[in-house]
């Protein structure tokens, strides 16, 4: 009796945990912050990363018409340590939004609402191995003694 | 008040469903833009002459045309979707929204501008 108490005390703990979610940010930006809240935010926000880069892209392609030393210097510049930082975390950027993309895909159409937060965390280890896969054509170099 | 503040009589479901289809197709042309660029050969394919060798192949300009035009669409109406969530103001919205699609329209023409017209023999130019 006492161990069944007990356990629905704990199931009643855990519930309220769960409908008492931790608030944080005022007005419109006033959110739950659970798993699904921050799979959202960070969509949005590398939404926002990869748009801005597709503006860049657009623009760098557009200098193969200047011609040859136009464009090899712009990729010149490129290769600099910070830009390939940069690509680098885009790669990761854009792994996130694809690998959210795939559950908000699944939420919408083959009701994964329900497993939401598992698929998620699936998700993300598919998501962080492809990066450390992809991470390793960038890292390599520095090891080599080039 | 809700409904006067808003900009068309289109509910978004249109946008909503778009978005999904258009983020399906983006992830596989991703998948072939990653393959083709970066895994499949070495650095110098990202130099002029590598790059106009390639994007003179038609089929290619055209995967990049679709590339260019879904990225663009996907990108820009998440935009306009986030401004949907935090601005209320009707004058602030058609601004934005003005803004986006001239945005996207002059993006999309130089990109279109800057692919089409490649051809093999810009390898030979000085």
């Amino acid at each position: 009796m006492i161990s069944m108490a007990m356990t629905s005390i704990k199931k009643a703990d855990k519930n309220t945990k769960l409908n008492n979610p931790v608030f944080l940010g005022r007005g419109k930006m006033r959110y739950k912050w659970r798993t699904g809240m921050w799979a959202w935010v960070l969509h949005r926000v590398t939404g926002l990363g990869i748009t801005y880069f597709i503006l860049q892209h657009i623009w760098s392609v557009s200098h193969l018409q200047q011609g040859r030393e136009s464009f090899d210097n712009l990729m010149k510049l490129y290769n600099l340590p910070i830009f390939k930082l940069g690509e680098l975390g885009l790669l990761g950027i854009l792994i996130y939004h694809s690998m959210n993309g795939i559950r908000v895909f699944l939420i919408d159409f083959y009701g994964g609402a329900k497993y939401h937060k598992q698929i998620f965390w699936v998700l993300t280890i598919i998501g962080a191995i492809m990066f450390l896969a992809g991470a390793y054509p960038f890292v390599n170099p520095l090891f080599a003694g080039e | 008040m809700e409904l006067q503040n808003r900009v068309s009589s289109d509910s978004g479901a249109i946008n909503w469903f778009v978005q999904r289809l258009s983020g399906l197709v983006l992830l596989i042309l991703l998948l072939m833009h990653m393959w083709i660029m970066h895994y499949s050969g070495g650095e110098e394919k990202i130099l002029f002459d590598a790059v106009i060798k390639r994007l003179s192949n038609p089929y290619l300009k055209v995967v990049d045309i679709c590339f260019l035009v879904l990225g663009l669409y996907h990108g820009l109406n998440g935009v306009w979707m986030v401004i949907q969530d935090y601005i209320k103001s009707a004058t602030w919205k058609i601004t934005l929204f003005s803004a986006i699609t001239f945005v996207g329209l002059v993006l999309l023409v130089m990109g279109v501008v800057a692919v089409v017209p490649i051809s093999k023999e810009w390898v030979n130019l000085p």
